[in-house]
């Protein structure tokens, strides 16, 4: 009663004490911690070569084709279908989702991340970071520096580099903070919602790939090379009289490399074969062999291997089931090699101990003595060899 | 559906629920709650995370203006006389609660600061929960006036106790892994101080603002625009300096009611006008329970739970002992305190902004607790209400005509 009365009727005691609030408010939130300054992220270059519609695209034939092809890379990359769910998934489902939603076909792609785990930390550096929404719950947890190399995920600082995963040129990106091993990938999006990368797993590893890796694995995908080396496990380039053993008559292709225990080498193609006719047709180009991609089917192959010719059936796979490498204990032929001399026409040619020669010229069963004349000789010499799995045709000189 | 389709099948999904959970002597609230639950994410969905994010503005007003009502209870004269009280049964209550939760944790073996960050967030009580059970009981006595004054300084001490904690654990890091000093000391306290000092000025200044004018104003509905305008921008303000709008939104309460002799007049508007909003509030806040996140929650959980619930109930018996001689404070008040929202998921936000590597836990646990509280919270606080005999009918609704 006795403090509240004289409070109520003393208007200049209460203009005073508001004087004071306003003050500690002024000076309060003038001093106070601000979170850094975001730096805008947008790589321009890349995204303004893609309107939305075609990023979308992109990004889920990417999760498509790195699910279906790179084995080796992990294929628990999130499916984009539909758009309905995206982006990077840590240790489940429970702890950081993306969702990517549209409400309409045509209209942008609205990203967000719910925080669970990650969040903007004012306390650590950022090398960059993005809100893609303005309400707290939501944030856009991961986003690319101008320099394009380097990549934050809120909360964690670190960085990307350059590596390599299976086929793929990947970023790698590297963190202060411990990545769950359940870590399953998923897409990077911008601040407008425009697909920027992938994350995918890689071993123990998270790498990033980025849009214009997209582009090039597109282009690449349809490549009838890549789709043979995918598909069918072996490499060929035209032949020619310097780069084969065998009589050439001007037309066929060689093959340059065949992965073991794959299709083609079940079907019995060989590093060294020259590939010289299919469906009867002539080939002479990688192009030609393009039927292998047409349908389901089994493909007669016409191989010259000696002499006479040798008809192969390669039975056409459809691109997604690529085959397993085994190991290359497979092969048990052929002669070891244990040591290789620096400066030797061998190591010259990227021979290593331990590689496997399956075919000296024309010899399928080289002896150590043919090897060793083929090698000390100053005439270009064909050899296959087996490492790793695959099958090489090379010419030392 | 869009924002105001939903909008208008939650009001009439609401009043529904009101409607049967009154017939089966439950609180509103809970029914509310549980239309929400029904209507939300985990439900049929009609009520998506879109929506719910929309709508937020309608939660933040609600919070606010019910925090507002809170902030009466600060009325000096009133609090000269049991403000020590209040302190006490504050106090004893949340702290038991914080023990009983960060011993629990320890002994099961989980590292010190989970352990402190879920006792601090086990100390508060749903303020919006429990006011909204006692003006449906339309409780009075000292059980209310109790309940009321405890609920408010709970708050307050839960958002301390917080800032508390985290700053100890930025400066303990801080002298573990090194850095520099000053700059960890100004992240981690001032946030402290600036949040308690800072909001109680906005709360001061937009209080003074409203008690000033609220003199000129005479109609009800011109009432109500400045009501609800002071505290729309004692929200906003706070949420633009980082402070809390909790605290702001209280300050202001307090404010008035020491300020202006209209306060009466104010809350009485408010009381007759804001049901809608607290309706939106409630199904909102419904569906925004994790009842996916109950099985998951693991005997961490359950240590929280138990650990809260039995410090609360404890504490006020412990504490009333002293200071609360009537038998109704001490033998209901723990019951009527078991609420759990509001605060707690914003300090759950706080952690994880703060925090992301301790994020998975605290946030399974906290939601997983919150869907746990809000659900038995308002069916404990009538019960207490009504076995304390505070708990009056309705009186005939009129307010609308006179």
């Amino acid at each position: 009663m006795h403090a509240s009365i004289p409070i109520r009727s003393n208007p200049r005691y209460i203009a005073l004490l508001v004087g004071v609030a306003l003050l500690i408010l002024l000076v309060g939130a003038f001093l106070r911690p601000r979170a850094r300054q975001a730096v805008p992220v947008v790589p321009s270059n890349e995204l303004a070569t893609l309107p939305d519609r075609t990023q979308r695209r992109a990004l889920r034939d990417l999760a498509d084709y790195i699910a279906q092809r790179a084995s080796d890379v992990g294929s628990s990359v999130i499916h984009l279908a539909d758009l309905g769910t995206s982006g990077l998934v840590l240790a489940g489902d429970s702890v950081l989702t993306a969702v990517a939603e549209s409400a309409e076909r045509d209209a942008p792609v609205r990203v967000r991340f719910l925080i669970h785990s990650l969040a903007t930390d004012s306390a650590r550096p950022a090398v960059a970071s993005v809100e893609v929404d303005t309400s707290p719950q939501w944030r856009l947890v991961v986003a690319r520096s101008p320099e394009g190399q380097s990549l934050t995920l809120t909360g964690m600082t670190g960085g990307a580099i350059e590596t390599q995963c299976g086929d793929f040129i990947l970023r790698e990106m590297i963190f202060d903070a411990v990545i769950p091993p359940a870590f399953a990938g998923g897409g990077i999006f911008d601040l407008d919602g425009n697909a920027i990368g992938l994350v995918v797993p890689c071993g123990n590893r998270v790498a990033l790939v980025s849009i214009g890796e997209v582009s090039r694995l597109m282009v690449l995908q349809q490549s009838p090379e890549h789709r043979l080396w995918t598909g069918y496990g072996f490499r060929a380039q035209p032949a020619d009289s310097t780069r084969t053993p065998l009589p050439y008559s001007g037309e066929g292709l060689l093959v340059t490399e065949v992965r073991i225990g794959s299709l083609a080498y079940q079907a019995g193609i060989r590093a060294g074969d020259l590939i010289v006719r299919i469906n009867s047709e002539p080939a002479s180009r990688v192009e030609d062999l393009a039927p292998l991609f047409d349908e389901p089917g089994a493909r007669p192959l016409l191989l010259q291997r000696t002499a006479r010719g040798l008809a192969v059936n390669v039975r056409s796979s459809p691109v997604q089931s690529l085959p397993q490498t085994p190991p290359s204990s497979s092969s048990t032929g052929g002669l070891a090699l244990t040591t290789v001399e620096p400066g030797s026409k061998a190591a010259r040619s990227g021979l290593k101990p331990g590689d496997r020669i399956v075919q000296v010229g024309r010899s399928r069963a080289p002896t150590a003595n043919l090897l060793r004349r083929a090698l000390s000789d100053t005439t270009p010499v064909f050899l296959v060899y087996e490492r790793d799995g695959l099958q090489r045709a090379v010419v030392l000189r | 559906m869009n924002e105001l389709a939903s909008l208008g099948v939650i009001l009439l999904l609401a009043l529904l629920a009101g409607h049967v959970a009154k017939y089966l002597k439950v609180p509103e609230v809970t029914g509310y709650i549980l239309a929400g639950v029904l209507l939300g994410p985990a439900g049929i969905a009609l009520i998506t995370h879109e929506t719910l994010e929309s709508l937020q503005v309608f939660s933040e007003v609600a919070l606010g203006l019910i925090l507002f009502a809170i902030g009466s209870v600060f009325e000096l004269v009133r609090f000269q006389r049991i403000g020590r009280r209040l302190a006490t049964l504050t106090a004893v209550e949340s702290l038991l609660a914080a023990t009983f939760v960060t011993g629990g944790l320890l002994a099961l073996g989980q590292p010190l600061i989970i352990a402190l960050l879920l006792g601090v967030i086990a100390m508060e009580t749903a303020a919006a929960t429990t006011l909204m059970v006692m003006r449906e009981c339309n409780a009075e006595g000292p059980l209310t006036d109790t309940l009321s004054g405890v609920i408010a300084l709970n708050n307050i001490f839960c958002l301390t106790g917080f800032l508390v904690v985290t700053a100890g654990f930025d400066l303990y890091r801080q002298a573990i892994e090194g850095g520099a000093a000053l700059e960890v000391i100004y992240r981690s306290v001032y946030p402290l101080i600036w949040q308690l000092i800072g909001s109680v000025a906005l709360g001061f200044v937009v209080g003074v603002l409203l008690a000033a004018w609220s003199s000129q104003v005479m109609e009800h509905g011109e009432m109500l625009i400045l009501l609800i305008g002071a505290i729309l921008l004692a929200v906003g303000a706070a949420q633009l300096l980082e402070l809390s709008p909790l605290l702001a939104t209280l300050a202001v309460g307090a404010t008035m009611v020491n300020l202006s002799s209209e306060s009466r007049r104010i809350f009485d508007a408010l009381a007759q006008t804001d049901p809608p909003l607290y309706a939106i509030f409630f199904v909102i806040a419904g569906a925004d329970l994790n009842v996916g996140l109950l099985p998951s929650l693991g005997l961490i959980g359950v240590v929280y739970v138990l650990g809260r619930a039995g410090g609360k109930l404890l504490g006020t018996i412990v504490a009333s002992r002293r200071v609360a001689p009537e038998p109704t404070v001490r033998r209901y008040l723990g019951y009527a305190m078991l609420s759990q929202a509001g605060l707690a998921v914003g300090l759950l936000l706080a952690v994880n902004r703060r925090y992301p590597e301790l994020a998975p836990i605290i946030t399974t646990v906290v939601l997983g607790a919150v869907t746990v509280f809000e659900l038995v919270g308002p069916i404990s606080a009538r019960y207490a209400l009504v076995r304390s005999g505070e708990s009056k009918p309705q009186p005939p609704a009129t307010g609308l005509l006179d």
